[in-house]
């Protein structure tokens, strides 16, 4: 409707005023792509301008896979902090079915995930994490993951918590 | 320390994350204990980092998955640290479309970069003095229409400099930097990217980015009619050629009595609007120009394409000129005479 109105509009007067310019030549296109507006800036020595820019990043990679046989989701490395024997399948699965976004793949999955939330402290792992808390995983068949404000983190284990765990 | 000012406003800032297939994840990686944790997200919107800020930074990044292929893309990174300088860049052009930055090869832009943080003294490392800003131009492969944020860093840049001045710095640049054996038609994006120097002890430097599409100069043929033909009876079927019609365009082939296009008051032949998300190439053939014809005389057709930089020819026009005067050769014969009288019944 639009480009109807716009198309008869045009037609009695179409480009009458606007000067109808020709296309640019490689020639042209050319001179105006030399030279840059950035010379005025100090341009680094080749040996300096340390950066650094990872390749290859990808956050299905660098991340856990979760399935529940029709949805994934990922988290973290490091988040999911007990996994029991009977869930190692669900878990660095391939993503395959449908993506969720965590929270929605959580509430799906109630029956066999758990979270434990954590400090930023207890994430950086230099503070232990309560071993009433660390023994209680053992005691149910869920995978607990590690949460920090309903977002998944990843955990360094404190050495006393490893111990706890170990036991 | 928290960072409460730090907003994720560009989940809907890009193509990739309005649309139905992704989902996004913004993942925050402290850069000196090595920590991450994935911030929740709705599809669009803001929210505060509850995330606390190390000494050596933490890292931002805005992911979308798409869901069939489980493709993962990169949309923003940024390093934010209370110890480093702070960058926003933008860049601006003549296009006025808002899902993605974009221009064409031969038009200007300006990209403004925002330093704040930059310390002056004697003494001081460059990491505090100096940010490095670096330009990465990439054409697309055959139809491709975005490029991996990632992949693009990943590149060695085409220009680097430093910038070592708090306050806004404005770079003004004629035309795209992307090249192809006929510059005029390269395609693909320039990325800026100002990254703080690394002293080691951080990961991932960069700060601010931000990156342009590039499209190619339209062009086009006009077939069937050529320049000086005399055209006696009907007029011949004519076929257009379009090429990499700007995303949003009109292209018109025009009628002309006369010679001259600029000036003059035009007929539209035939219409093709475009409003895409890339270049569109197309062939249409104009069956109905008889029509325009209402006298003899001379005429000019021209392929022109109007978008947001101006009116622009596409190819030549070509100038013709259409005669249909029938001339009749007869001889007068006089019925009167007597062998007339004969065979009247």
């Amino acid at each position: 409707m639009k480009t109807a109105l716009i198309l008869c509009a045009l037609a009695n007067s179409a480009f009458a005023a606007a000067p109808v310019l020709p296309r640019i030549t490689p020639e042209e296109l050319t001179k105006l792509q030399h030279g840059t507006p950035m010379i005025r800036l100090e341009k680094p020595a080749p040996s300096q301008a340390a950066v650094s820019r990872p390749a290859g990043q990808s956050i299905i990679k660098q991340s856990v896979v979760l399935n529940d046989g029709k949805n994934w989701t990922l988290i973290p490395k490091g988040a999911v902090i007990f996994l029991p024997q009977a869930m190692k399948n669900r878990v660095n699965a391939n993503p395959v079915g449908t993506l969720l976004p965590w929270n929605d793949f959580l509430i799906q999955n109630r029956a066999w995930i758990t979270t434990n939330d954590v400090s930023f402290d207890q994430a950086a792992g230099t503070e232990a994490l309560p071993p009433e808390r660390v023994a209680y995983w053992a005691k149910q068949e869920k995978i607990v993951i590690a949460t920090h404000r309903q977002g998944p983190i990843s955990i360094r284990i404190a050495p006393e918590t490893q111990t706890i765990t170990m036991r | 320390m928290k960072f409460p000012g730090l907003l994720f406003a560009a989940l809907s800032s890009h193509a990739f994350a309005g649309a139905e297939t992704y989902v996004n994840f913004i993942r925050q990686t402290q850069q000196g204990t090595g920590v991450v944790w994935d911030m929740p997200v709705a599809r669009s919107g803001m929210g505060p980092s509850a995330m606390a800020l190390e000494s050596n930074g933490s890292l931002f990044q805005l992911w979308t998955i798409e869901q069939n292929q489980a493709k993962d893309y990169l949309l923003d990174q940024k390093l934010v640290s209370a110890y480093l300088p702070k960058a926003d860049i933008k860049i601006t052009t003549l296009d006025p479309y808002t899902l993605v930055t974009r221009t064409r090869i031969d038009q200007p832009f300006s990209v403004e970069i925002d330093v704040a943080d930059l310390l002056t003294g004697i003494g001081l490392p460059d990491a505090a003095t100096k940010v490095l800003l670096q330009q990465h131009v990439q054409s697309y492969a055959e139809g491709q229409i975005s490029l991996d944020r990632a992949t693009v860093a990943a590149t060695a840049p085409h220009y680097s400099a430093y910038v070592s001045e708090n306050g806004k710095t404005v770079l003004k640049f004629a035309a795209s930097s992307l090249k192809a054996a006929d510059p005029t038609q390269a395609r693909g994006e320039e990325h800026f990217i100002i990254h703080a120097l690394s002293d080691g002890s951080i990961t991932q430097t960069q700060i601010a980015s931000t990156h342009v599409q590039v499209w190619p100069v339209a062009s086009g043929e006009i077939l069937g009619i050529t320049e000086g033909q005399e055209i006696r009876f009907d007029i011949p079927k004519i076929q257009l050629n379009l090429n990499d019609l700007y995303p949003r365009s009109d292209t018109y082939l025009m009628l002309y009595e006369g010679t001259a296009v600029n000036g003059a008051q035009g007929v539209i032949a035939k219409a093709f609007p475009v409003d895409r998300d890339q270049t569109v190439s197309k062939i249409l053939e104009v069956t109905d120009l008889d029509t325009k014809f209402t006298k003899n005389g001379t005429y000019t057709v021209a392929l022109i394409s109007e978008t947001v930089f101006g009116t622009e020819l596409l190819c030549p026009p070509i100038t013709f000129s259409v005669d249909r005067t029938i001339t009749i050769n007869a001889m007068q014969t006089d019925f009167t005479d007597d062998s007339a009288a004969l065979i009247t019944p």
